[in-house]
């Protein structure tokens, strides 16, 4: 992943005081786990900011079976389909089930008996014949039942039992009539005199007669979800969904990040990408895209001087140090303007409008059509394989996109380090969603992956 | 039609060191067991060659484990990479940056790992709004007090579960067995407890532990593994972190390897969970076996308590799956000694939440509600803390 956005909500909370000058990247930078895709990201109108899986949260709005459509309560402890599809347990294949009527023999009524079987596999099982009409859902239960709850039932009885007691001889909320059955008839008579010695001993189980069946039965098939998300921050709604169906694929809000930041890719003014080397200077360029229907003001800047690995240390207040060990990073053009996404952006004409040139190639029609039209200038600048550090415009600039030249001069690191830059983003505009949302600036991290360093 | 909406469901979690187990109080078994990292819904496989070890780490795992073995040092450090466990009892685990500050401890990974697998918990698995749960945490008797803070960090401020409750494992684990007193021994991963409950209540001061468990036992496996050269440097190279460690648990619970034959590996489980008694004065209390663990807490009880303690030994813990375990601990310990079955601390949580705490007042259960916690006026402490908080609330 070349290019991902950093989230904050790890940052540790400080106080002002504690607020220290020393630290020009956020503290927890260097962690992936705080780095994610644009398309991993909401972003919360309210807030202003970017908003993570982590700084989000789910809500549960429907659960229901996609097999059979059945809708269960969001909020209840269902975890798999009340009524009857199961899965094979050794593949999780659906299962088919079939019945057959048995007719009366010497002993036993009519009954019926069940036979599953898996498509994928050669699993089967045979439920054997059940004389009472019941649910599927229940005889399986009753089969699947074990030692182990069997003893559970038996253990949650007696300490139902002991509470009953005590609540009998504490405070008579429980009377004599609730116990009769449940005691034998001796301990309920010394428990009537108030003797309270009387509680029923558990009998434990022998760990030798312990034996627990193994065996495979049909599962139930586990219910799906769809899950919103609001703002952990102001409990906003990033992702609201439909609810007048449970099975609509309709939003009626949906805050992507993709939808409202630009996108951000890095290339190399000349070759491929990967294969950076210590000791090296190297010509990249970073193109932003826009995704919204206007304009945007950007602003892009980053630390002079890095160590390799977004350790967040201070950055050399003097520029003729040597650093050798060390990363250096220029960035000529630091502020532009991207344009509104075109009109009408999925026919080809329009869409092809919106690649940056130095990602066009030769094999569509629509691609060499785009190239010819372009500039002789940008064209000579992007092929020309240096970059000008003394221009402080984009090398090159479409309807919505611009590229910006980005020069990585590498130092004495360690070899198979990992590169990381980061870039500060701040959008401006001065579009106003609606009247509660003012055109407020925002800014966040994005970290460039250029892969690990060779020698 | 009941309207759920506004119940709190009570959720009970045993977050061990590798696993979790996870379930609703009432039912009889827990809905699952899932390790952390599968849970991580952003893991990526470590593979052995990716591996990085610094001298000081590579120093100080060739301490921790023993040996002078290098490639196992590094496993090691690809282990711990790839978390295949969450819990690091060593606290202080700084790294450093350039500039001497901390930048990372070992404690922030934990939280951020241990976050992503319980949201994937309650999201995937339990398929419940954790901000509807009110949660119950199985504790081991040595849980360290920052491990704690941790997890109950990670619940309330993160997932928004309603209430956290820290109940004791090891009688749980009685409850599960349906008894008031007896030997709780639990074959942790880091670490094999032995804990004497009495009439449902721990006696505290004889609570004793020893590092001779699963984890040893693992790498002292990956050790033999390593020596007897089934186990090449061109072999590891082409393995994941995760694949050479499922390896060695398939040989300690299935016996399943080509890389070790069977009674090889039973011998050498044999020495290492129970070492010859004519060199259990040279052992440190680290090293001691359950068995030695056992018998010395038995001959510190008072001469009532013996019998009661003796005759119902609970084995549980991941390890006691290993076959035959749990016959030899009590063929080794002798006559006097019975084991019973429970149904483990999970069952016993779930008896316990669903009879006895349903409609009583959760707070003197040690409940530790999330507004509370928030304003500051509630924090998760050591048991014993709250022992003593509640002996001084009664006078």
């Amino acid at each position: 992943m070349p290019v991902s956005l950093f989230c904050p909500c790890s940052e540790p909370m400080v106080s002002s005081e504690d607020i220290s000058m020393d630290y020009k990247l956020p503290r927890t930078i260097g962690d992936t786990n705080t780095h994610h895709a644009l398309s991993d990201l909401y972003f919360c109108n309210d807030c202003r900011a970017l908003r993570c899986r982590k700084c989000s949260e789910p809500q549960i709005e429907f659960k229901f079976c996609a097999r059979c459509r059945h809708k269960a309560d969001p909020h209840e402890i269902t975890r798999v389909c009340p009524k009857n599809c199961f899965d094979c347990p050794k593949c999780a294949a659906p299962l088919s089930a079939k019945s057959q009527t048995h007719a009366p023999a010497e002993g036993r009524p009519k009954g019926k008996s069940f036979l599953f079987s898996c498509g994928n596999c050669d699993w089967t099982y045979d439920t054997g014949v059940e004389t009472r009409p019941r649910p599927l859902k229940v005889i399986l239960q009753d089969q699947r039942a074990d030692m182990n709850t069997e003893l559970f039932d038996r253990l949650r009885e007696h300490y139902a039992l002991e509470k009953d007691i005590r609540s009998f001889l504490s405070s008579r909320k429980v009377t004599s009539d609730d116990l009769v059955g449940r005691v034998t008839p001796d301990q309920l008579a010394r428990l009537m005199a108030g003797k309270r010695n009387s509680y029923p001993d558990f009998e434990p189980t022998d760990s030798d007669s312990y034996c627990k069946v193994q065996s495979e039965f049909p599962e139930s098939h586990p219910l799906s979800t769809r899950i919103s998300h609001i703002c952990k921050a102001c409990r906003g709604d990033l992702v609201k969904l439909d609810r007048s169906d449970f099975l609509s694929t309709k939003f009626y809000k949906i805050s992507s990040a993709s939808d409202v930041l630009p996108e951000i890719e890095i290339f190399r003014l000349s070759g491929k990408l990967d294969n950076l080397r210590r000791n090296s200077t190297n010509n990249l360029c970073v193109n932003f895209a826009n995704s919204q229907s206007f304009s945007l003001e950007i602003n892009v800047s980053t630390l002079t001087y890095l160590s390799s690995d977004l350790d967040p240390v201070e950055d050399s207040a003097n520029p003729g140090v040597e650093h050798g060990h060390m990363v250096k990073l220029t960035l000529p053009c630091q502020r532009f303007t991207l344009g509104p996404r075109p009109d009408k952006f999925t026919r080809p004409e329009n869409l092809v409008q919106g690649i940056p040139t130095i990602a066009l190639d030769q094999e569509s029609k629509a691609s060499r059509v785009e190239l010819i039209a372009k500039r002789s200038a940008s064209l000579g600048r992007l092929s020309s394989g240096k970059i000008d550090t003394t221009r402080d415009c984009p090398l090159d600039e479409g309807a919505n996109w611009a590229t910006i030249p980005l020069l990585v001069e590498i130092g004495e690191v360690e070899e198979g380090i990992r590169l990381r830059l980061p870039l500060f983003v701040t959008v401006h505009t001065t579009h106003q969603i609606s009247p509660s949302h003012p055109a407020v600036p925002y800014g966040f991290w994005a970290i460039l992956d250029l892969g690990p360093i060779a020698v | 039609m009941t309207d759920y909406s506004q119940q709190y469901h009570p959720v009970i979690l045993d977050l061990g060191s590798r696993n979790v187990t996870y379930g609703f109080a009432g039912e009889p078994t827990p809905t699952g067991t899932m390790a952390y990292r599968d849970l991580d819904i952003q893991r990526r496989e470590l593979q052995f060659s990716e591996v990085k070890m610094t001298k000081q780490e590579a120093n100080e795992y060739l301490k921790t484990l023993k040996t002078d073995s290098h490639d196992l040092a590094r496993i090691y450090a690809g282990d711990l990479q790839s978390l295949q466990w969450l819990w690091n009892y060593d606290k202080l685990r700084p790294r450093l940056g350039a500039d001497g500050s901390i930048i990372h401890t070992d404690q922030y990974l934990e939280e951020t790992h241990l976050e992503r697998s319980l949201y994937a918990l309650f999201l995937y698995e339990l398929l419940i709004d954790a901000k509807s749960t009110k949660v119950i945490i199985l504790e081991p008797h040595f849980l360290p007090e920052h491990v704690k803070k941790r997890y109950t960090y990670v619940l309330l401020n993160h997932l928004h579960v309603q209430s956290v409750t820290s109940l004791p494992s090891s009688i749980l684990t009685c409850l599960g067995a349906g008894v008031k007193s007896g030997v709780v021994i639990d074959f942790g991963w880091e670490y094999v407890t032995v804990v004497p409950v009495y009439d449902l209540r721990v006696i505290q001061d004889l609570g004793i532990s020893s590092g001779r468990s699963a984890k040893g036992l693992h790498y002292e496996i990956l050790s033999s593994i390593l020596q007897g050269k089934h186990l090449t440097r061109e072999i590891l190279t082409s393995m994941s972190c995760h694949q050479v460690f499922q390896m060695v648990e398939d040989i300690v619970i299935n016996r399943t390897s080509s890389a070790m034959e069977g009674p090889h590996i039973d011998d050498l489980i044999d020495r290492y969970l129970f070492p010859a008694r004519n060199t259990w004065k040279s052992l440190d209390s680290n090293e001691m076996s359950v068995v030695q663990l056992v018998e010395n807490m038995i001959g510190l009880l008072p001469f009532d308590l013996k019998k009661p303690l003796q005759q119902n030994v609970i084995i549980t813990g991941g390890l006691s799956q290993v076959p035959g375990l749990k016959k030899k601990i009590i063929e080794q310990l002798g006559l006097d000694y019975k084991e019973v079955f429970s149904l483990g601390s999970w069952s016993g949580g779930s008896i316990y939440s669903d009879n006895l705490l349903r409609g009583k007042n959760l707070v003197r259960s040690g409940e530790l509600r999330r507004n509370e916690y928030l304003d500051g006026k509630a924090n998760a402490t050591d048991w014993t803390s709250q022992i003593y908080r509640s002996a001084i609330e009664k006078h």
